[in-house]
């Protein structure tokens, strides 16, 4: 048996437990039924399935994250991480063994609701909904803890709770109407599916990518080196999973297929650079090691120590750089959303994020980031357009600009500004290491 | 050499914690990793144990290169943190039975490698309460159970001993000699110098990340084997004595007394002793001064 399976085993289990849970049920889906009328059906289905969420996705996805948190707290990460158990049996380990007790009264919610549906038609497939949304809940919570765990900073276990909402998306519309769901289709590729097989599959595809990520989060964390194959593998898959939905009858399919992807893949990049970066640890010595592996031809070193961020930053590149060439930017009530410039502001904004990152106390950064983008993104603007002065308005948010290269040129201007100052508080930092 | 560590470089944001280290340490040996706060004994185990990545160099042990197979190279290491953690919520077997299947001990051979690690270090009567209800030493005989429960070639332990009473550490050093025996090299880092004396064969002294002396520790004593002699009252040709005899060597003469390092077995010692008696010298004391780690370690900082 799995050996962190086994020690969450050894926790979580004990006789009392393992009567109380039933016998915690027993009462609450037998008030449910007695409230109802004595009817076994639609009150105490809705009953079960709410108890279900309460337990395995909100419950299961704190002790998810906890699994991680508990380690460092009791200062056993160390144990864990000097142990030869691979990266693979700590995954599953954890995010199963943490999370059986909450599968355990689960299974017990679930087995109610298959008795009392109404709709007994759909059973198996609702199986795969909840089963998948609270797996995928708790590996959402596991995965942004393990995200924490790397900027070494506390997870707040409400966050958990709203991971949990991400996987409800999935299986609300399945709880509160699965006749109208299986009756719907949804076009993707130009093909017709079944929106309830559809919503099925894609959460199970998101399952094995959930998974995936805490198995490699956990790699890193246990040392072991990695090339990002995998983050390009998962962006390459969502850049084809959302061009299928922006895909239907066209004249010219090939052309458009193409363009699309072009379009989704500069998307899908800005998006997961963002958050990406947000999530991710951003240590100034980073770009150090960087420096050094790139001066010393350490070539796939250096890969192996490149956050993903800084991947999909650079992975964006050519996408821009074809589209700012041959897309038509169309205005957007007076915005013009030239993918160069919006590049560019993603170059500044990451530049914002490590110059506050890279002070000597950097708790605040992700806080004043916000803030700054706030008001760059937000409120000057709006003051400024109110006042119809767009010009000023054009010079702090250059997307309010039809000609493109004064556009380009502010957002240049902007970014190497900030390049600038980041460079100086790098180097002050980091170039000024004492060698003793 | 078991354990062979070349160009090591660790840096944090402001300093650099392990400067250009390379040695090499035996198999067999107890090396004493000593230096004052601060100067990188932490870091490098941590690193020997690959749980941080140093910015550049490599680290190689039993054949194993640590920094690009650091799950292989854990069968091979058992590694005590300074502040290490008990699983507290389970008993001493459960924490024993979860550490060797993680090491990779077969469940069927976990019941054995229990019984023999808790017979070893005195935990056999309290397998079955949990460590919340055990005092700091023996906590800590069950952190190291942990560490060595796989039986690794090398054992990584830093401040094994902090927080121990005196009766406690007589017992780790014991254990420490009976793991060599066994055919384990350890590395054990501390600020109690005399503890270390008991059972080290090797001192690593570090200071502001740098290798400032690696030595045997037998070799330094037989080095520093100074000798003291003192007269009942001053003699004006003292020195001149003690330069005509060959065996002596860094003379120090301060009235009537003198100090010197002798090269030479016992019988040396009673040529140099009827030299002096010949020259009517009122010897009234001829001994060797003792000199300990602790000695040891604070001339080589000193230096």
């Amino acid at each position: 048996m799995n050996p962190e399976f086994q020690r969450h085993l050894y926790l979580e289990f004990s006789i009392s437990r393992l009567i109380g849970m039933p016998v915690f049920l027993l009462v609450i889906l037998s008030s449910s039924y007695l409230l109802d009328d004595l009817r076994f059906e639609k009150g105490v289905s809705y009953s079960a399935l709410g108890l279900y969420t309460l337990i395995v996705l909100f419950w299961g996805a704190k002790q998810a994250a906890n699994s991680i948190f508990d380690e460092l707290q009791n200062n056993t990460w160390d144990i864990q991480k000097t142990s030869a158990i691979s990266a693979w049996s700590l995954a599953w380990g954890k995010l199963l063994g943490s999370t059986l007790y909450n599968w355990y009264g689960g299974f017990f919610c679930l087995l109610v609701y298959t008795l009392a549906t109404p709709e007994p038609e759909y059973i198996a497939l609702n199986w795969v909904y909840f089963l998948g949304g609270g797996l995928l809940a708790q590996g959402f919570s596991l995965l942004v803890s393990l995200f924490s765990l790397r900027r070494r900073q506390s997870f707040n276990t409400g966050f958990s709770y709203l991971l949990v909402l991400v996987a409800l998306m999935f299986i609300v519309p399945v709880m509160l109407n699965s006749h109208d769901i299986y009756q719907k289709t949804l076009v993707w590729y130009g093909e017709s599916y079944n929106l309830a097989h559809f919503i099925g599959f894609s959460l199970i595809i998101a399952c094995i990518w959930t998974i995936t990520g805490i198995y490699r989060l956990l790699s890193e964390e246990l040392s072991v080196r990695t090339l990002p194959w995998v983050w390009l593998s998962f962006i390459g898959f969502l850049i084809f999973y959302l061009t299928g939905f922006f895909i239907g009858d066209v004249e010219e399919p090939e052309f458009t297929l193409f363009m699309t992807s072009i379009m989704v893949c500069f998307g899908v990049c800005i998006i997961a650079s963002y958050l990406l970066l947000f999530i991710d640890e951003n240590n100034p010595m980073l770009p150090r090691k960087l420096w050094i592996y790139s001066q010393q031809a350490q070539w796939i070193r250096m890969f192996q120590e490149m956050p993903c961020w800084m991947v999909t930053v650079i992975l964006v590149l050519p996408s821009t750089l074809f589209l700012t060439l041959t897309y038509p930017v169309e205005a957007i009530e007076e915005i013009y959303p030239y993918p160069l410039v919006i590049y560019l502001l993603m170059l500044r904004d990451i530049g914002v994020l490590l110059f506050f990152s890279y002070a000597v106390n950097p708790k605040r950064a992700m806080g004043l980031t916000l803030l700054y983008m706030i008001c760059l993104y937000g409120l000057l603007p709006a003051i400024f357009l109110s006042t119809n002065a767009e010009i000023i308005a054009g010079f702090i948010l250059p997307v309010f600009n039809e000609n493109l290269l004064l556009a380009i040129s502010i957002s240049m201007l902007q970014t190497g500004v900030i390049g600038f100052l980041l460079f100086q508080r790098w180097q002050k930092r980091v170039m000024a290491i004492s060698y003793n | 050499m078991l354990i062979k560590v070349s160009n090591l470089i660790f840096e944090y944001t402001n300093f650099r914690a392990l400067n250009e280290l390379s040695f090499s340490i035996p198999s067999g040996s107890i090396t004493a990793l000593v230096g004052p706060n601060g100067a990188g004994k932490t870091t490098l185990l941590r690193c020997l144990s690959a749980l941080e990545q140093p910015l550049t160099g490599s680290i190689n042990i039993d054949g194993i290169d640590v920094l690009e197979h650091p799950r292989l190279c854990h069968r091979k290491i058992g590694y005590l943190s300074d502040f290490f953690g008990l699983y507290d919520r389970l008993t001493i077997r459960q924490c024993l039975h979860f550490v060797a299947r993680a090491q990779g001990i077969k469940t069927e051979d976990c019941k054995s490698a229990i019984l023999r690690v808790s017979q070893q270090l005195n935990i056999s009567d309290r397998l079955d309460k949990t460590p919340a209800e055990l005092s700091r030493g023996l906590r800590q005989r069950v952190a190291i159970a942990q560490a060595i429960i796989h039986q690794p070639k090398v054992v990584l332990l830093d401040e094994p001993a902090s927080g121990l009473d005196p009766e406690a550490r007589h017992l780790l050093a014991d254990l420490f000699l009976e793991l060599q025996q066994q055919g384990m090299t350890l590395i054990v880092s501390s600020h109690i110098l005399s503890e270390l004396e008991a059972y080290s064969t090797d001192m690593l002294v570090l200071r502001e990340g740098r290798i400032i002396e690696q030595v045997s520790i037998k070799e330094k004593s037989q080095q520093l084997k100074a000798f003291k002699l003192v007269l009942t009252h001053p003699v004006s040709e003292l020195a001149a004595v003690l330069s005509t005899i060959d065996e002596l060597s860094q003379l120090e003469i301060n009235a009537e007394q003198a100090v010197f390092k002798l090269n030479g077995n016992k019988d040396t010692q009673n040529e140099v002793l009827k030299i002096l008696l010949a020259h009517q010298l009122p010897v009234c004391e001829f001994s060797p001064i003792i000199t300990n780690l602790q000695d040891a370690y604070l001339s080589t900082v000193k230096q």
